[in-house]
């Protein structure tokens, strides 16, 4: 691994809740609103919980699919090809000198669960149905969007699929900025996507009392880090992010986001649904990036949280900020999720995109919905306005079911 | 009751499906269907039915002499000819899946697999 090897974000592409275009995200980050509505995909009425964080259906803007791709790719892989497409646009790039170089690694936690859902409804999975499409497999199979990515472009380089769930997003772009650090490729696209809002997984996850039931208010659920939180919005969509070596993208002149200077994993191995209450996984994981990244912790001026809006996580990640930036940090911490809501495999993906705008337009959005911030938390949440970033470093953090934790650390180039 | 579901997955399939007669097939993403379903009607032509495999693999117009080892160089692939067939045998009702392929010659052509179809479509 060569440390020496500075990493850089050129290109950014997103299909969110928000807004398929970086403009539009970043203008709805700022107002501090939520995309939280009545579920419209399906009639919800009979569910425990009636509404998401749902992608409006002409995401695909540029019309990056053709009508053969659309039809053989799952709705998560849809999300994916289109940000994949648009970050590569993003990133004035049309074409690689060599295919074999260049990789796609894709965080996803769900994948076709929503069509396995409705092939359940239909009996295809109990074997009612004689037989199966040919294609149901393919569309649904986690792999699928790091396949259609690979093809739509001809890359031959990497391509991985990381299925762990809430955090696989930032695994993705972690990983894949250390294929670039270590030389195996010369430009990785790596993301996270995912399209889980279905009725199974909205009862699965209302099972756990994971998600919010303010189904009177969905535009006011995601609350993260406030007092009244009471679980996570279910989301759905995906983020890209082009990287490569900064010194490749100096020399053909594109514009730069950010570095992302340093990256870690690791695992509570606590529980399979609950952060460790004192956050000490999600503390070291941090503090890994940090030395990843040779930063000291006073030198982290912002935070783009995991923070989901479920009351055990945030105290635990709060706790586990304010461990690892010590008591001198200047931190302003912010959650994206009370806007968008918990887009699963495609959160930390997107979390990542917002902190490298944060980095481009020297400002932290606002945590949406969160007036009345927890005393318990005690870490400074960014709540109602945009507010200026000074010059520092940002981290990105995610933190899955499972215990899995993922902290990126991003740096102005 | 999940009717307005299937709807909105039905509207998303075809804001790009392949455009075939508006009576023809409706794909609800796993299972394909007669929409009417009754009994079969008779098969078109070998010829028009391959009309629709091109749209389906987006290649001008497939050959039905040219032999299925060849398919793939005119951009036709296995999953376009399965879609192709699964589509085919739900809108007209043919007990066909498959292992049509299995049952022909090497050198079988599509006029072959539509000799099958033909076969299977008969009382």
């Amino acid at each position: 691994m060569n440390r020496e090897t500075s990493v850089a974000v050129t290109g950014i592409g997103l299909v969110t809740p928000a807004a398929c275009t970086l403009v539009g995200f970043w203008t709805f980050l700022r107002k501090g609103v939520s995309a939280a509505a009545d579920i419209s995909r399906f009639e919800a009425g009979s569910l425990p919980v009636r509404f998401a964080c749902e992608v409006d259906d002409g995401f695909d803007v540029q019309g990056a699919l053709r009508p053969k791709q659309w039809r053989r790719q799952d709705r998560f892989s849809r999300f994916g090809s289109v940000a994949a497409s648009s970050a590569l646009l993003d990133a004035g790039i049309s074409a690689v000198d060599d295919v074999d170089r260049a990789g796609v690694y894709v965080g996803c936690g769900f994948a076709g669960i929503a069509t396995l859902d409705d092939a359940a409804e239909d009996g295809v999975l109990g074997g009612s149905q004689r037989r199966v499409h040919p294609t149901l497999l393919p569309r649904v199979m986690p792999n699928a969007a790091g396949a259609a990515i690979a093809m739509s472009n001809g890359w031959r380089g990497p391509n991985l699929t990381f299925s762990t769930v809430c955090a696989a997003g930032t695994h993705a772009i972690g990983e894949a900025s250390r294929v670039i650090r270590s030389g195996d490729a010369d430009l990785m696209l790596a993301g996270g996507v995912d399209a889980p809002i279905c009725p199974f997984v909205l009862k699965a996850f209302h099972a756990l009392r994971a998600l919010s039931t303010r189904n009177d208010a969905p535009h006011e659920a995601s609350r993260p880090f406030g007092q009244d939180r009471d679980g996570f919005v279910l989301g759905e969509g995906a983020a890209f992010l082009v990287l490569e070596r900064a010194e490749d993208a100096r020399a053909r002149g594109a514009r730069i986001y950010a570095l992302l200077a340093g990256y870690a994993r690791n695992a509570d191995a606590h529980h399979l649904v609950m952060p460790e209450p004192d956050g000490s996984g999600a503390r070291a994981c941090m503090l890994r990036a940090l030395a990843d990244a040779d930063i000291a912790p006073v030198d982290v001026v912002h935070v783009n949280a995991h923070g989901t809006s479920t009351p055990k996580n945030d105290a635990a990640e709060a706790h586990a900020i304010a461990d690892a930036l010590g008591d001198d940090h200047q931190a302003s911490v912010t959650s994206v999720k009370g806007a968008v809501g918990h887009l699963m495999g495609a959160a930390g993906a997107v979390e990542a995109a917002a902190a490298c705008l944060s980095i481009e337009h020297r400002e932290i959005p606002p945590t949406a919905n969160t007036n009345t911030i927890d005393p318990a938390i005690a870490v400074d949440i960014v709540t109602k306005d945009p507010r200026p970033l000074p010059e520092g470093a940002v981290l990105s953090n995610s933190f899955a079911f499972g215990g899995q934790n993922a902290t990126l650390v991003l740096t102005p180039s | 009751m999940r009717t307005s579901r299937h709807s909105s997955v039905l509207t998303e399939q075809t804001d790009r499906s392949v455009e075939v007669p508006s009576n023809a097939l409706s794909w609800t993403g796993f299972v394909m269907t007669s929409q009417d379903g009754t009994n079969p009607s008779s098969l078109p032509s070998v010829e028009e039915l391959l009309v629709e495999l091109a749209a389906i693999a987006e290649v001008e117009a497939v050959n039905p002499d040219l032999p299925l080892d060849d398919l793939e160089g005119i951009g036709v692939d296995s999953l376009d000819l399965l879609e192709w067939l699964y589509g085919t045998a739900d809108r007209y009702g043919l007990d066909v899946d498959e292992t049509v392929f299995e049952r022909l010659e090497e050198d079988a052509t599509l006029r072959s697999v539509y000799a099958s179809l033909v076969e299977a479509a008969s009382p």
